[in-house]
Formats: structure tokens, sequence, C-alpha cells
């Protein structure tokens, strides 16, 4: 194979470098690689042995206290409950981890819990709760030391750790021993989760606590553990736990490099990973700089070959074509290095000739371009003109002034037509001009040359020339617009300073007035000439402290600049307010030059502003503040005495007695009288109380910094006193009194608005009260009335939804087993707290109208059921219950009648009214009498809970009712309690000796039934015979009832 | 020679092209969404580790169709508004279906989100009434609550005699709770019994459960029923039989997890529950899947852990089974019928289920089947 030298020495040299490379590689894999892996898997094993210490470390820390508690408690010869309950609160509350620690007894029972304090609220919930299913607690008793639990879930629904420990607790009476009991604390996952984090904090290390389980216990990521996430799939945790392992695992699409270590007595795993990737970062990032750098290598070996053969080959022609350059006026021709020393040598030669020709040529252009800088950096336009005036060269400047370029025209004589703007007065300038040109310079006047450039813009010139010796002219061309312009300006600027309406003043930085229009002289009265030299005190007023002259002057020196009002004093001494602008002028160095004032008199404005503000405020009548203002000021005084801790009153004064004396006297003794009485009160109230009238003869004065709210009440007795004060007016003496409303602040928590509105409440009960008085507002009674008010809505509202139904309680004959009546009782189908039987709602109302209205839809109800009944072949007596309040209101009869007659099916005498003793305590002739009047109509009573009360006999002989019935509380005592009994026999008794019949309620067993037919009372109702039913069960549960036998037996 | 190299380095990118090409596939996401947290989260977590399970197991096995399955699972922290965030995030990552949720108040405000989006929700254990015979993207693996309230209400009048219950019943999951009382009060009464008293009430931290126990044994009823989760079952229980030793309870099959009896202790023991894992059951299926689910997680699975491995595997095998472009939920409508672990689940049109029922009872802090 026939191939170049050039390709021949390439390969060569590139195998000698690649062999070289490959076998450092090899000794580097085999090595370096194998020991790197094994440090890092260490390093892991290491971390995790590390962190299973600390963890140890944390729950011993755990451990000692409960430890200690333990200690606390078993070392004391006796304790008390509320002493436990105490100890364990203090170690649950002190112990950030702890959610709760329970102290069970021998039965695994919760006798006490301890819970941090915001949780205590409820502790009944977890009190005498059973954990005997809970092995780790039992555990911890049979092997009489502590135990770790798994994760669970706890009694108050979290996922939990617990450590139980054997308690020895000293809770006894007499003769016990102490309680072999065990004390369980249950611990936040939270807490040991931000104890793994902190394990964690290295970013790359995830440390993991697990239960013998593979359950999370603690994860830097608390959710995993409160999740309760299981690990046990992790390959790493496959085997046996109890040694120290290293491994790979998996886990959340990483691949890890982990080890696990038991932590000491829990029987739990610490579990240490790094993601493999930046465990193995050294080592990947070193093979994978060894491949790239041998691969660099070897490229560069390769090319370096190749050009090297390439270079040898390319010499010698480089040469010559040098030679060709260089001959052909190239002098810049780098020379090319062969590294043959003959060649070299005549190259230098060829270099140095072409130098010295290079260094000459340079000179000239360097001097040439000194000039060329010299008449460009100008600002002037500067133009050469030959004899016959033709451009010979003209400066940029020249160009940039007149728009145009002298290029442009063959002379100066077309020149001036094409660029001047006014032509006939320009000609006539340059003429003049051109005309004084000899060998001195020549300026033509500034004001008469005007320029128009292309652009359309106009500038103002100077011109100047100079005929050159060898008869050349030189022009040069000043723009002087600007300095026109602001010569205008200025004089413009003079016209509105002295014909401006506002008063200027223009002061040195020491103050001196040095300049002031005319507008100054017409404010303050000073002419220029008295103005000038002067310093601005000279109108100075004293209105204003030294506070408000620093802030101004701080603002003037910070920011140049202060607006704002001051009032001043004019010449006469009349005071002005004049709204004012101050501004500092600087000079370049930054230093204040002028002060220039603007002002202008707005004495008028702040005078109507005045007025306005008052009629907005006061009432017009007394001076006083008005609602506004008061409203304002409350508020005010609201947060003022939230801030001190202090009260405040609210008073609300109306005159007793005003109306008739507007009424007699006419408005204007009215309102002399109102003014004379404003007065007064104001004049007694303290330093910082306000009185206002808010309307008619009503005001409202608040009264602040009371510490108790017996401070208030000197000034109540003032103001009392000075509305009370006799009056002369236009020869009549008139007397009125007030009646005041109190309430205080924050004992009455509202806004300005309901306080004013409860003290106007509590007004009107000092008028009802007999007037010239105080009430202060009762807010404990303002409750609870609007509590029984939505009660009471609240009943209403369910009387017309028709939410109440009746249940029946059969009354049964024990020795003929037949059902005698039935009692009626309410019920309020509630659609939110379901059935409610009446202790539920009726007690609360009992001294409400409502009641009545309920009673008499009970009397109403059962008669129509007494109806229905009756149609289905039912009839029984049926009584309903009935209060003081219904009986005694005076229409009781009249309404029963009516209800009955809305029933006319229904036999008056089925229907038994059912009365509580201690509702007919009061007046008994009264009571008597209705009953009487009752009895016409047919109707039977009864009187219930017998033998409660104090006057049952008298009740007997006063009282025509029917039956007896014996209180339920004794009947269901009466086979344990003597006294019971012995009540029962008294009232079976009196029944008997007064004709009467009797009853006993509250009935729950065969055996009360048997006793009360040996005491002689046949007719009962209660549990042991039927709960109270709904109406529709009633006729089937009539037909299925049989008494006892062994009520049977003992007839 | 410069060609050469050219020639070179061309190669080179074309192999490096070649390995990226080779990376594994996009795993298949499927979304799980429970109360895995907090008083609910035996049953969400149990639930979550039967979906996992099944997941897993099915990697094992190669995946579906040769593509690994991804389960990505949201906490509804039994919020309303959670619920809902969670399942827009899991529509957002593109997931086939979701397994969820655990609890009806959180079907109830998730299911119309998921309608919209057209998402495939296979709720493992959602059971009211008011989500029933909807043609929608709901579906489930258990029967509706009044299969259990009917059976609870039979027993309790048939063979226990009893007349007047009261009741107490957990608002939080009103969607639930509700419906189940509506199916219970009306079996019951037209037995003959009745509610004398229905105690609602917020479950939480602060729940008062000695209060409760308190109003409803004032009602003197013949026995308590708790609608509620475990852990509340399980606290109001130790407050009913502090105060009386020998009232009768009784509970809806949501409390009827392994924790019930491990919070409840001697409170419980007795409690009657209608429900439909029987933990006695023999069937080959069930006794595998117990084994692989204990040696997974060290716990028992309970209703939780059955049913959302079932409903995993309704998923994963409609996966399986649907032809390209065929919407999940048709695939599984047009199979019908699939393997549970413990009886085979019966879809209707509707997307609803039917499974066995059983009444238990706790005995020595374990579930015994009554005959």
């Amino acid at each position: 194979m026939s191939r170049s030298i050039r390709f021949w020495l390439s390969l060569g040299l590139s195998t000698l470098v690649a062999l070289a490379v490959v076998s450092v590689i090899l000794i580097l894999l085999g090595v370096l690689v194998p020991r790197l892996n094994r440090d890092v898997e260490h390093q892991n094993l290491m971390l995790s042995r590390v962190a299973a210490t600390q963890i140890d470390h944390f729950l011993t820390d755990f451990s000692s206290q409960l430890d200690n508690l333990e200690n606390d408690i078993a070392s004391r010869p006796t304790l008390s409950e509320a002493q436990l309950q105490t100890m364990v609160d203090t170690v649950a509350h002190a112990n950030k981890g702890l959610e709760a620690l329970y102290v069970l007894d021998a039965d695994d029972r919760v006798i006490e819990v301890g819970l941090p304090k915001e949780g205590r609220s409820r502790r009944e919930n977890l009190l005498g709760i059973d954990f005997s299913a809970r092995v780790f607690a039992r555990a911890s008793r049979q092997v009489g030391r502590k135990v770790w639990s798994d994760t669970y879930l706890s009694a108050r629904g979290n996922i939990v750790v617990a450590l139980a420990l054997p308690l020895n607790i000293p809770l006894r009476k007499a003769g016990e021993t102490a309680i072999d009991g065990v004390l369980v604390g249950e611990l936040n996952l939270e807490e040991v989760s931000r104890f793994a984090g902190l394990l964690s904090t290295a970013d790359d290390v995830l440390t993991v606590i697990l239960d013998r389980r593979g359950n999370v216990v603690g994860h830097p990521d608390a959710v995993r553990a409160l999740r309760q996430e299981n690990f046990r799939n992790l390959e790493l945790l496959q085997g046996e736990v109890d040694s120290p392992a290293s491994g790979y695992f998996e886990l959340d699409a990483m691949q890890y490099l982990g080890s696990t270590t038991p932590i000491a007595e829990t029987g739990w795993t610490a579990l240490v990973g790094q993601p493999t990737d930046k465990a193995f970062a050294i080592v990947r990032s070193t093979l994978v700089s060894l491949a790239a750098g041998s691969a660099f290598a070897l490229l560069l070996a390769v090319i370096s070959a190749l050009i090297a053969s390439r270079s040898m080959m390319r010499k010698v022609g480089e040469f010559a074509a040098h030679m060709e350059a260089v001959a052909g006026g190239n002098y810049h021709a780098g020379i090319p290095h062969s590294g043959i020393d003959e060649i070299e040598s005549l190259a230098q030669h060829m270099r140095s000739m072409a130098g010295a020709v290079l260094e000459r040529e340079a000179r000239l252009r360097e001097s040439e371009t000194n000039f060329r800088m010299l008449v460009e950096s100008v600002p002037q336009g500067i133009a050469l003109l030959d004899e016959r005036e033709r451009f010979v060269l003209a400066n940029a400047a020249f160009t940039r002034l007149f728009g145009h370029s002298a290029g442009d025209v063959p002379d100066l004589e077309a020149w001036w037509p094409l660029v001047c703007a006014d032509r006939e007065r320009s000609t006539r300038a340059i003429a003049d001009w051109q005309a004084q040109i000899d060998g001195e310079h020549a300026t033509a006047g500034a004001d008469q040359i005007r320029i128009r450039r292309p652009d359309g813009q106009c500038r103002d010139l100077e011109v100047t020339a100079q005929r050159l010796p060898d008869k050349r002219l030189l022009a040069t061309f000043s723009d002087i617009t600007e300095r026109r312009q602001n010569e205008v300006r200025q004089q413009r600027a003079a016209s509105v300073f002295s014909h401006a309406r506002e008063g200027i003043m223009i002061t040195e930085a020491d103050g001196t007035i040095v300049e002031v229009n005319e507008a100054f002289s017409r404010i303050t009265g000073y002419t220029y000439e008295e103005a000038i030299g002067q310093n601005p005190r000279i109108i100075k007023s004293g209105f204003q402290d030294a506070d408000f002259y620093r802030s101004m002057w701080e603002s003037l020196i910070q920011s140049g600049y202060w607006y704002g009002e001051l009032w001043n004093r004019n010449k006469s001494g009349e005071l002005f307010a004049a709204l004012t602008d101050i501004t500092a002028v600087y000079d370049a160095a930054g230093k204040v030059q002028n002060y220039v004032a603007l002002f202008s008199d707005i004495t008028q404005m702040k005078e109507y502003q005045r007025q306005l503000e008052h009629v907005a405020h006061y009432d017009s009548l007394t001076g006083l503040p008005n609602r506004v203002l008061l409203a304002d000021r409350l508020r005010q005084s609201m947060v003022l005495s939230m801030r001190r801790g202090l009260s405040l009153a609210v008073l609300y004064l109306d005159l007793d007695g005003f109306k008739p004396v507007n009424d007699r006297y006419g408005h204007d003794v009215g309102d002399k009288l109102l003014q004379t009485v404003a007065q007064r009160m104001k004049d007694v109230l303290r330093e910082g109380d306000t009185i206002s009238r808010i309307g008619g003869d009503e005001f409202v004065a608040v009264l602040v910094d009371l510490e108790h709210e017996p401070d208030c009440l000197p000034v109540l007795e003032r103001l009392l006193h000075a509305a009370s004060m006799p009056l002369p007016v236009n020869g009549h003496t008139i007397e009125v009194s007030a009646s005041i409303g109190v309430t205080f602040y924050p004992q009455d928590k509202g806004d300005a608005d309901l306080l004013m509105r409860h003290a106007d409440q509590a007004m009107y009960h000092a008028k009802q009260e007999g007037k010239n008085r105080y009430y202060v507002f009762d807010v404990v009674q303002d409750e609870a009335t609007l509590r029984q008010k939505e009660l009471v809505d609240g009943i209403r509202g369910a009387l017309a939804r028709d939410e109440f139904v009746l249940y029946y309680q059969p009354k049964v004959d024990m020795r003929t087993g037949t059902v005698i009546g039935a009692e009626a009782l309410i019920r309020w189908q509630h659609p939110e707290r379901g059935l409610l039987p009446p202790s539920a709602f009726l007690p609360m109302i009992e001294k409400h109208a409502v009641s009545v209205e309920i009673g008499e839809w009970v009397i109403d109800a059962a008669l129509s059921q007494l109806g229905v009944w009756r149609d289905l072949g039912l009839d029984i007596p049926v009584s309903v219950n009935i209060g003081a309040r219904q009986l005694l209101g005076g229409t009781f009869r009249d309404r029963l009648l009516a209800l009955l007659a809305a029933h006319p099916e229904v036999p008056h005498d089925r229907l038994e009214l059912e009365i509580l003793e201690t509702s007919a305590l009061e007046d008994l002739t009264q009571v008597s009498e209705l009953m009487y009047a009752c009895l016409d109509l047919g109707v039977s009573f009864a009187l219930d809970d017998f033998g409660t009360g104090y006057a049952s006999l008298t009740y007997l002989k006063r009282l025509p009712a029917a039956v007896l019935k014996i209180d339920q509380s004794f009947v269901r005592g009466m086979l344990d309690d003597p006294n019971d009994l012995a009540i029962v026999q008294g009232v079976v008794g009196l029944a008997e000796a007064f004709g009467r019949r009797v009853i006993a309620e509250g009935v729950e067993t065969v055996e009360h039934g048997s006793r009360l037919l040996d005491l002689g009372c046949v007719l009962v109702q209660g549990y042991g015979i039927a709960r109270p039913m709904p109406a529709a069960e009633f006729p089937a549960w009539v037909a299925r009832w049989k008494p006892d036998r062994a009520w049977s037996a003992a007839s | 020679m410069i060609n050469a190299i050219v020639k070179n380095c061309l190669w080179l990118l074309a192999l490096a092209a070649v390995l990226v090409g080779c990376s594994p596939r996009e795993p298949i996401r499927i979304g799980f969404i429970g109360g895995v947290s907090g008083r609910v989260a035996d049953l969400g977590i149990s639930g979550r580790n039967g979906a996992a399970l099944a997941i897993e197991m099915r990697n094992k096995a190669g995946g579906v169709n040769g593509r690994m399955v991804e389960l990505i699972v949201e906490d509804d922290v039994q919020d309303e508004e959670v619920a809902k965030q969670a399942v827009a995030r899991l529509i957002d990552r593109k997931v086939e279906a979701i397994i969820g949720p655990m609890t009806s108040a959180m079907a109830m405000a998730c299911v119309p989100r998921a309608n919209e989006a057209q998402m495939l929700m296979v709720s493992p254990t959602v059971s009211t009434t008011e989500l029933s015979g909807r043609d929608d993207y709901f579906l489930r693996v258990i029967s509706p609550t009044s299969e259990y309230a009917h059976k609870i209400a039979d027993y309790q009048y048939t063979t226990q005699g009893l007349r007047r219950i009261a009741v107490a019943y957990d608002l939080r999951n009103k969607a639930y709770s509700a419906s189940w009382l509506a199916d219970y009060r009306a079996a019951f009464a037209a037995h003959g019994g009745e509610v004398v008293m229905t105690e609602p009430y917020l479950s939480g931290d602060d729940t008062d459960f000695a209060r409760m126990a308190e109003t409803l044994l004032r009602s003197q009823s013949d026995a308590v029923l708790v609608i509620a989760n475990s852990v509340d079952t399980a606290m109001l229980a130790q407050q009913l039989r502090k105060r009386d030793a020998a009232i009768r309870i009784a509970t809806s099959e949501w409390a009827a997890t392994e924790r019930l009896t491990e919070l409840g202790g001697k409170a419980v023991e007795g409690m009657t529950i209608a429900q439909f894992l029987d933990r006695d059951s023999q069937a080959p299926a069930y006794q595998a899947f117990r084994k692989a689910y204990v040696e997974r997680f060290a716990l028992e699975p309970g209703f939780g852990g059955v049913t959302a491995f079932d409903a995993a595997n309704v998923v994963l095998d409609a996966l399986a089974a649907k032809k390209e472009g065929q919407p999940l939920k048709q695939a599984i409508l047009e199979r019908r019928v699939f393997a549970g672990v413990q009886s085979e689940i019966r879809f209707d049109a509707a997307g609803d289920a039917r499974r066995e029922t059983y009444m238990t009872t706790i005995r020595n802090g374990t579930f015994v089947r009554l005959p």
C-alpha cells in the first residue's frame, strides 16, 4: 500500500500517544474506583450508626422524663386524685412531643390523663377508657420495664407511638394497697419527624425512623409518618434488621445507597440513605474526567501529528510567496518562520528595508493628523477661501453650523443666498462686513445675520474674517443664538416678577431680603425700600412655635422646598394667613445661594372654613357639640379607654317637664331654658368629659377615665342637681329636672351607637321609676332577655310549624287490669335537636305568656285526640297538666269553654286537669273559685306531684280535686327508703279520709305495683306499665296490655 | 484525513442517540384519594395500602402490557375544598383513573369535578345512596348503605328483640351517615321499631363524647346505634359502657376496622355490625391476599384494604383489557364481572356493585360472624 510520508508520520505519532493513555486508564480503573466505592459505602454505614445513636439519645431523653414522673409518683406515701392530675398535666404540657399521658389502673383502665393545656377541655372523653387491647401496655406490665409501641391510631385520632412503663400508684383508701398501674406517654410523630429532619439537614442524606412493622415513625417529611407509610418492601429491609446492614434500595423513583441500624431498646430501625447519584458523584466525575481527558489527549495527538507533517512541506513554498509580496509593495507581509538559518537571514534584510519606508510614511501622516484635529476641534466654523473667494477647506463645525457643506457651491458669493434667512437685511450686513475686511480681523454685527438650515431651524451668526498675506481669506463663524435667547428670557422673567398677584420675596442664604415685588408690599404693607436689607422676621407673628420652624428648615435643607400655611403680621400689626411656597436656589457648587418665597393671602378663606366647621359640629342654640362631633369624640374616647385599661360612661339625659314649659311660655323661654341648663351641666363636668345636645331636650354626656363604675356617681349627682336648680326666665321661675340613663364601656360591649341606645333604654327606665334620677343599664339582664326572647320565638315558630306532639302514658287499675286513662305529655319534635322532653324548654318560659299558649295547644290537641280515639272505639279520659300562670291568667274558664265548644263530639268529663301543687300556692281562694267554675263545665281535677309541697292538708281541704297523684320520687324510693314509704302510706290514708281517689306515678317494677296494692293504692302509671308513646300506638297497647300475675294474686 | 475525523464524530453522535432512545417507557399513573391522616386515617391508610399492594404485585408480574404502574397518593383531610383541589391535581397529572375517595362526604364533593373531566373514579368504600343509579364516572365496588341498614335493623328487631333505638351520627360525613340513618329508620320502622332519639354531632378533637353518652342514655332506649368512624365509635362506646355496662351498641360498617377493637378494648365487646368483609373466609384468593398484605404491612387488611385492593384490580384489569381508543369506563362496564378476593364484583349499568353482607359481633377483640 503506497501512502505519503505525511500519512505514515501522523499514524506513528498517534499510536504512540494512544498506547500511553490506555495504560494509564487501566491502572486507574483497577485501583482507584473500587477504593472510592468502598469509602462511600463505609461512610454511609457510619452515618447510619451516628444517626441511630442520636435517635437513641432523643428517645432516652423522652423516656427519662417519664422515669422521673414515675419516681415522683411512686415515691409518695399517698396521693390524691387532684395531685396526680396536676403532676401528669404538668409533664404533658412541658414536653412538646407529648400528645397525652395516660395513667392506667390494674385493669388497664385510664384513671387519669395528662394533657397539654389546650387539650384539657375534653379530658372527660379519655377518662375511664379501656387500654386492654393495646399490646405494648400489657407487655410493659408483664415484663416489668419500659416498652415502646409501634405506630398506631390514637384515641385522639392521630397516628402516634407510645412508651409504656410500669407504675406503682399510691392512690388508696384505708387498708388498700397501691395500684399496680402503667404509665403510657403518646409521642407526637411530628416531633420525631422534626428530629429526623434535623439529622437529614445535609442535603444528600435522608434519615428515616421505622417501627418493627416497617411503618414510618419519623421522616423529614412528617406527613409520611402521619400517614403511616410502610417501607417494609424496600430491599434493604427484607432480611434481618437486628444488626447493621448496608445496601441499595429504590424510593420515590430514586436510587439510594443506605444503611440500617437497630435503635437500642425500641426494636425500631434507623435508615440512612444517600441518593446514589450524590453519594457516587465523586467517583462518577472522576471517571468522566478521565474519559474526557483521554479522548482529548488522543485527539490532540492525531491533530498535532497531522499539522507537523504538513508544516514541513509548506515552509519552502511560503518563503517564496513572501519575497513576491515585498516586491509587490506589501511591506507588512510577515516573515514566514522556516526554521532554516539561511532563509531566515535573507528574510531579515528584507524586513529592515521595508521598515525604513514604513517609518517615514508614518511621521508624515501624524503631522497631518495633528493639524486636522486642531481645526476640527474648535466649536466655531472655520473656512479658508482662495483669493477669488472659492472654498479651499472648511471644518466639520462649519458644516454642522450651516447644515450645508462648502463643497456644495463654487464660491462665497453663491454661499450667502443659499443660507441666509432674511435675505435683504443679511445682504446689507454682509456687504458692510466685506467692505471692512483687510489685514486685520473684521467682525459682522451679531443681530444682523440670520441663517436658515435645511431642517428649517434659524440661527443667529457672528462672522469674523482675516485676509492672509497670500490674499487668501480665513473666516470664522460663531453661533450666538442661545446667547440672544437668554437675554430675551431674562426680560420676560423680570416682568412676571413685578406683576405677580402672589407676594414674592428673595433672600440671601443668610435670610437678608434682596428682592420683593409689588404684591409683597401690598400684602405686608412694607415698601420695597423698607424691606430690602431686612430679615423676614419683620412679618413674623409668633403664632408658630419653634418646632414648626425647625421642621420647616429641615424640609428646606433636605429637599430644598417647603410648602404650607403661615400666620404672619403686616406692618400695621394685623395677622394674615399666607399659603407659602419657599424654594432654595443653589449655585453650581450645590450651596444655597438664595431662598425664593411666594405667598398668597388666604386669611378670608380661613375664616370661612372656621365658620363652616363650627356649624357642622356644634349645636347653634347651646354651643355644645352636636351629635356628629359627639359620635366622633365617643369613638376616640372608647379607643383611649381601651388603651388605658379604664372605663367610660355614656349618659343619656332627658329633661323632665320641658315640653309643658315650651307650651306654656313659648319657644323663646324654652330656648333660654335649654341654654342655661346646658351651660350649668357643662360647668359641673370634669376636665376631659363631653356633653352634647343631640336634639330637643336630649343630651348625651361621655365621662372618661373611670377606674371603677362608682367614680362617676358624684358627676351624676351634680348633673341632676344642675338640671333641677330653679331658673328665673323673663320674670318666671321655672323648675325642671333630668332623667339620666347610664351605661359603661367596655363592660357593655358594643359600638358607639349601641352604647347610646343602651343609655337611652336606661334613661326610659329612669323616667318610669319616677324621673329626676339616674338608672344604670343592666348588661346581664339584657343578655338574659335576649336569650329568652330567642327561645320564645323558637317556640312560637314551633307552634306555627306544628312541631309539638303529645305522647300518652297509660294509667291502669292493677286489680281489674283495665286502662283507666292516659296522661298527655308534650314533646317537641325539634328539626335539629331531635325529640325534646318538656324539661328542655318549659322551665325557661314558665313565667312567659307563651307558656299559656302552649297550655292551650295541649288542651286542644288532647281534645282532638279524644275525638279520634272515640271514633276508633276507645273511650278513656285524658289528663293534661296546667301551670299556675295559665290557671290564674284571668280568662282560663272562658278559654277552656271555647276549646271544649270547638270539640262538641267529646264529653267534657273525659278531660281531667292536673294542677301542679306548687302552682296553686299563692291565692288559694281564687284557685278554689276557679276550680268550682270549671267543675261546672264538667271537667275534673287532679293534684299533681302530691306530697312534695308543704301545705298538702290545706289544699286537700279547700281544693275540689277528685284525684291525688303521689309524686314519682316517693314511689321510686318506697322499696328502700322507709321515709318515702311513710309518705306514700300517708297520702293513701289522706285520700281515703277525704274521699279522694289516689294514683301513684313512677311505678317501674312489678314489685312497686305489688307493694302499692298492699298499701291500698290500685291506680298506677309509670315505666313499669308503659313509657309515654305516640297516640297512634296507644289503642294497640290498650288491647295488648295485661296486668302482672303477681298483682291479680295479691288482690 | 479531516473527513475521516468528521465521520467518526458523526458515528459517536448516532450511538448516543440510540442509547437515549432506550430509556424506560413512561409509567401508567393511577391516583388514590382518601383520608390518610387524622380521625379517619385507619380507613384511608388501609385503602392506600390495599391499592399500593395491588399495584406492587402487578408491577412484579410485569406491569400492564409491559408498562409499570405508579400510584399517586393524595390526602383529602376530610375537607371538601382540599379534596376538590386534590382531584384537580390528579387530573392535571394525567392519571388514568382515581381509586377513592374512602368516605361519602368526600365523594359528594369530588364526583362533579371528576365527571366534568370525564375522569373515572372507582371507590372502594363509598356507600351513600345519594350516588346510586347514576350513569356517571363514579363507580364503586360495594353495595349502597340500604343493604347494611336493612340487615342490622332486621337483626335488631327480630333476633335481639329491640324496639327503641337512640342514634348518634357524624355530620362531618353527612352524605354517608344521613343516607344510612334514613335507610335504617325506614327499615326499623317497617318492622315496628322506633328511633326515639337522634344525636347528630361534628367529629373532631373537641367532640364531647361524655356529654353525648349521657344524652343518649337519658332516652332510655333499648340500644344505641352509632354511625361514625372507628375512632369516634370506640370513644363513644367507652363513654357509654362507663355509664351503663350493659347497654347494647350497634354500629355501621364504616367503623368496622381493626382499629375499632384496638381503641375500644372491652367497651366494644358484643357490639353488632353488618359488614361485607368475612374475616373467617377460607376462599383461596382471600387467604393469598391476606398473606401478601400481612407480609407487606404487618397489619390485618380490614375492609378498606380488601375493597381498595379489589378497586385497584378492577382498574388494572380494565386497563390491560381495553382496546385502543376505548374509554376505561366502557371497558369496565363491558366486562361487568370482576374477580374480587372474597366474592365476584358485578357492576350494573350505572357502575354500582353488589356484594354479600354479614352480621358480625366483636368477641375477645376480634370480629366474629353471627349465624
